[in-house]
C-alpha cells in the first residue's frame, strides 16, 4: 500500500488515478487504511466487481486501465517497477489542464479560463491544440485551432484565454474541452474539460 | 440401469446449468464499468475517469 501511494503521489500531476478496492472487509478497517494513506481513493466491493475482474482468486490483484478504458495489463501480486513501466507507457508526455475563472457567465459577458500545458519528458514536443464547446442543444463547435504548439523539455506553458459570450447565446449548460495531440487530431494525447452555465445578464 | 442413466443425465444437465462460465478478462478487453462507495458514502465509477490512466488495486488487509 505505501508503494501504491507513492505511485499515486508521483503521477497524479500526469492524471494517474488509483482506485484501491477493498474486498469484503469492514468499513472500520478500510477507514483506518484511508487515514494511513490519504492520497489513495479507497472503495469497498462486496464481491460484484471482483467477480468481473477475478483471475485466479489471488489478492492483491492489479489492473492498469488505458484512457480508452480497456485492460492494458494485470498482475496478481504487486511489482512496483513492472506496474510503473506499464503506467509510464500510457501516461501522456504532455498534459493539458483547463481551469475556469467562474462556473457561470452572463450573456454578453466573457468566459475566462487558464490553459496549462506541461511537458513531462526530456524531449521537445511539437503538438497541436484544439478547443471546442458543446452547446446546451448538444451541438459541438470548434473555437480555437488546431494551433501548433512546441513545448520544451519539462516546460510548463500557462495562458489566459477569453471568449466573448454573445448576447443571444442560449441559456443553459455548456461544456468546454481542450484537446492536444497530433494533427489531424486522430492521436489524442490528452484532454481537459469544464462545465459552465450561461445565465441571463 | 435406465434409472441410473436417467439420473446421470439429470445430474449432467444440472451441472451444465450451474457451472460458471470461464470468462476472465484478457489484455485488450474493455474494462467492466462499476460504481463503488468510498469511506464517505460517495460513489465512484470507473467511467468517471475515462481519458485517464487508472490503476485498480484489489486488496485486503492481512
Amino acid at each position: 500500500m505505501p508503494l501504491i501511494q507513492t505511485l499515486q503521489q508521483t503521477y497524479a500531476p500526469r492524471k494517474l488515478v488509483v482506485l484501491a478496492v477493498n474486498l469484503w472487509q469492514s468499513w472500520s478497517i478500510i477507514e483506518s487504511y484511508q487515514n494511513m494513506y490519504p492520497d489513495l481513493l479507497m472503495l469497498r466491493d462486496s464481491g460484484s466487481v471482483w467477480s468481473d475482474y477475478v483471475q485466479n482468486s489471488y489478492i492483491p490483484l492489479n489492473y492498469v486501465i488505458t484512457p480508452e478504458q480497456t485492460v492494458d495489463y494485470f498482475m496478481e501480486g504487486y511489482n512496483q517497477a513492472v506496474i510503473q513501466n506499464h503506467i509510464l507507457n500510457l501516461l501522456p508526455d504532455v498534459t493539458i489542464v483547463l481551469t475556469p475563472e467562474a462556473e457561470s457567465v452572463p450573456q454578453g459577458g466573457v468566459l475566462t479560463f487558464d490553459a496549462t500545458l506541461t511537458n513531462w519528458e526530456g524531449a521537445t514536443e511539437s503538438i497541436y491544440a484544439l478547443t471546442q464547446v458543446t452547446l446546451p442543444g448538444g451541438q459541438t463547435v470548434t473555437l480555437l485551432g488546431p494551433i501548433p504548439v512546441t513545448v520544451d523539455p519539462y516546460e510548463t506553458i500557462s495562458v489566459d484565454l477569453h471568449h466573448d459570450i454573445p448576447l443571444g447565446a442560449p441559456l443553459g449548460s455548456y461544456q468546454y474541452i481542450g484537446k492536444i495531440g497530433t494533427y489531424p487530431p486522430v492521436d489524442l494525447m490528452d484532454s481537459s474539460k469544464f462545465d459552465f452555465e450561461v445565465v441571463a445578464p | 440401469m435406465r434409472k441410473l442413466m436417467l439420473l446421470s443425465a439429470v445430474l449432467l444437465t444440472s451441472f451444465a446449468l450451474v457451472a460458471p462460465v470461464q470468462a476472465t478478462l484478457q489484455i485488450g478487453d474493455p474494462a467492466p464499468d462499476f460504481s463503488l462507495p468510498d469511506v464517505n458514502g460517495e460513489y465512484h465509477s470507473l467511467s468517471d475517469y475515462e481519458g485517464q490512466v487508472v490503476l485498480i488495486n484489489f486488496w485486503q488487509s492481512t
